[in-house]
């Protein structure tokens, strides 16, 4: 019995695990990811009532990071998130939680970018860096750095 | 000359039996001795085909038909291709090409008129009535030798040997270079060079993509007929690989299951049809998109593998360049298809990526196994690129997905360039552009296989 309650906190655990949460980010708000029919979901939750919800469209779509940022004279926090996709690569999907509807789920999308690389993310209360690789140079092989910015 | 009268007059038999095309005025017929490029939908100047010339006695042969010009394109007429090759053209659609070519041709004999073609084919019978009854001529096509592939090593698992390999180069270029030495000296296909490595994934594409075409309509069949018990379905498979010509086999996808499935209803089987497993199902690898081809994967290796010459060992440099950075990913792409083992197991745990050569395990660790071992597999990674990209061309598309192929083009997304974009998550218009390019010249080739591979292997 002991062992069982100790896998099942540790997987409630899990599935809330954010991987961040930067600036302000009120208590009450919870980061909840499931999977329904092998598609990814991510949702936030305030005081246990979902006020946003995303659903990948592809089974190789996986979650891989997800964390609440609370930008400066913002009223919502942004949900980012960055998703395996692709036969190789990852997708970063920013979300402004303020702009979610239902009847459309990509309405809530602020930023989005895709990269045949892994994604790492420098993120403050005014922006977020992302640093990934530009194309492949054909003659030396290698990708040159690339940093892009996102501002609400 | 003989021959050519061979596939001349197999192309005239055909469609006169089969259909009334022949019985109009042969005067608006024709013989093409050029290729040309036709657009193959209405209204849209970006979507084109290739239709391959007249080739050794195997006849490409349209017809002109002026009551479909477009009203829509004033500079262009309609034409009807009605065999490409020597092979008859099925269903007969109507595409587009400029007035200006088609005149021009006409005059400077790219086009030769046909003026009678049943007069023709009485002049031929009349030639070879004794030798060959009516309507029965085989066409003697060039035989064709499938590329020989050298042993497979004993060794399966490379991809633990070289994600190993490329923790131990000191720096990015060292890394690349171990990687380099390490192809030259083990690769399975260390002995062939590019155009023979071309030639060979030409032929496993080909050869790859119609048993899953094959495999899909049976397995549909089966199930639409309720018959899925193993001899059933032996007995499906028997009928429709015997029953259906090559060309046939190749053309088979979710839009045609139907009428194929009722080819046997007809002859073997009895009771009830269950049309609605006809339509197409997104997560059920059996049902073939239309839009499904060989030239997808082949364009696909072709961006992915190119600066390794197609070695399917090819491990992704950028694990060569993540050294210390927070998003190192779990595992590095691999093979022809750039599969990383994130989504390898993704693909096979949801079902949609069934593989002819294992099982239909679901199991994780039995797929870490399958996914090292395909690293010495090539028809694994190729199939797995064909199970992937009819997944994703009837799977909704996402706003980034569409926002790229915007930024490329200005027309609507087509399915398979949804399914390419989607594949590589890159924001590089050059992959899909590649792609594009690679497709046409592929649409050029026509049947050549060695044409094929020259598409593969050009640079």
């Amino acid at each position: 019995m002991k062992v069982l309650l100790l896998i099942a906190t540790f997987y409630a655990n899990f599935a809330f695990a954010e991987n961040f949460r930067v600036g302000n980010v009120a208590p009450d708000l919870r980061i909840e990811q499931t999977s329904h029919e092998f598609l990814d979901q991510v949702e936030v939750k305030k005081d246990g009532k979902s006020i946003f919800s995303y659903k990948a469209d592809l089974v190789t779509q996986k979650l891989l990071q997800k964390g609440l940022v609370q930008f400066k004279d913002k009223k919502q926090p942004h949900l980012v998130t960055v998703w395996t996709g692709g036969a190789h690569g990852q997708e970063l999907i920013i979300f402004d939680l303020s702009k979610f509807d239902k009847s459309n789920k990509e309405a809530a999308i602020a930023y989005l970018y895709g990269s045949a690389w892994t994604i790492d993310l420098d993120i403050n209360q005014e922006q977020i860096k992302i640093k990934g690789k530009g194309e492949i140079d054909k003659d030396n092989e290698v990708a040159p750095d690339q940093t892009l910015t996102f501002k609400p | 000359m003989r021959m050519q009268a061979f596939g001349f007059l197999a192309v005239l038999c055909t469609l006169m039996a089969s259909s009334s095309l022949w019985s109009q005025s042969g005067s608006d017929i024709f013989i093409l001795d050029k290729s040309i490029d036709v657009l193959t939908r209405a209204r849209n100047f970006r979507v084109d085909e290739t239709i391959p010339a007249s080739r050794d006695g195997n006849l490409t042969v349209i017809r002109r038909v002026p009551g479909e010009d477009p009203s829509w394109w004033p500079q262009g007429v309609a034409i009807q291709v009605l065999s490409v090759n020597g092979r008859e053209r099925r269903p007969v659609k109507t595409v587009y090409v400029a007035k200006r070519w088609f005149n021009r041709g006409s005059r400077q004999g790219d086009l030769s008129h046909l003026q009678d073609p049943q007069e023709v084919q009485q002049q031929v019978l009349s030639v070879l009535t004794p030798v060959v009854p009516e309507c029965e001529v085989q066409v003697n096509e060039p035989e064709y030798t499938a590329p020989r592939e050298p042993a497979r090593p004993a060794r399966q698992d490379t991809y633990t040997t070289l994600a190993q390999l490329v923790q131990t180069g000191r720096t990015p270029r060292d890394c690349h270079n171990k990687l380099r030495a390490w192809y030259r000296r083990n690769s399975m296909w260390k002995d062939l060079n590019r155009k023979q490595r071309a030639e060979l994934i030409i032929d496993k594409a080909h050869t790859i993509s119609t048993n899953m075409r094959v495999d899909g309509l049976v397995d549909t069949c089966a199930r639409a007929l309720g018959r899925t018990d193993r001899a059933s379905i032996d007995e499906i498979k028997a009928f429709m690989t015997t029953r259906l010509s090559a060309s046939e086999k190749s053309r088979i996808n979710v839009t045609n299951y139907e009428a194929n499935c009722r080819r046997y209803f007809v002859e073997y089987s009895g009771g009830q049809i269950n049309t609605s497993l006809f339509r197409e199902r997104i997560n059920d690898p059996q049902s073939i998109h239309p839009e499904f081809d060989p030239s997808l994967a082949v364009c696909i290796i072709k961006r992915e593998t190119s600066s390794t010459d197609f070695d399917p060992h090819s491990m992704n440099y950028s694990f060569c360049q993540l050294r210390g950075r927070q998003g190192r990913p779990r595992s590095t792409a691999h093979g022809l298809g750039q599969f990383t083992q994130t989504t390898f197991l993704s693909l096979r745990e949801s079902g949609v990526m069934p593989l002819s050569s294992i099982s239909n395990s679901t199991s994780r660790s039995t797929n870490r196994t399958n996914f090292r071992n395909m690293s010495t597999d090539p028809d694994m990674q190729i199939e797995s690129i064909f199970r992937y990209i009819n997944y994703l061309m009837k799977a909704p598309s996402s706003a980034r997905i569409r926002n790229m192929h915007n930024q490329v083009y200005n027309d609507s997304i087509e399915d398979w360039e949804k399914a390419v974009i989607s594949y590589d998550q890159d924001r590089a218009s050059d992959y899909i552009r590649g792609v594009h390019a690679c497709r046409r010249c592929f649409g050029r080739a026509g049947n050549d296989r060695s044409a094929q591979a020259d598409c593969l292997s050009g640079n």
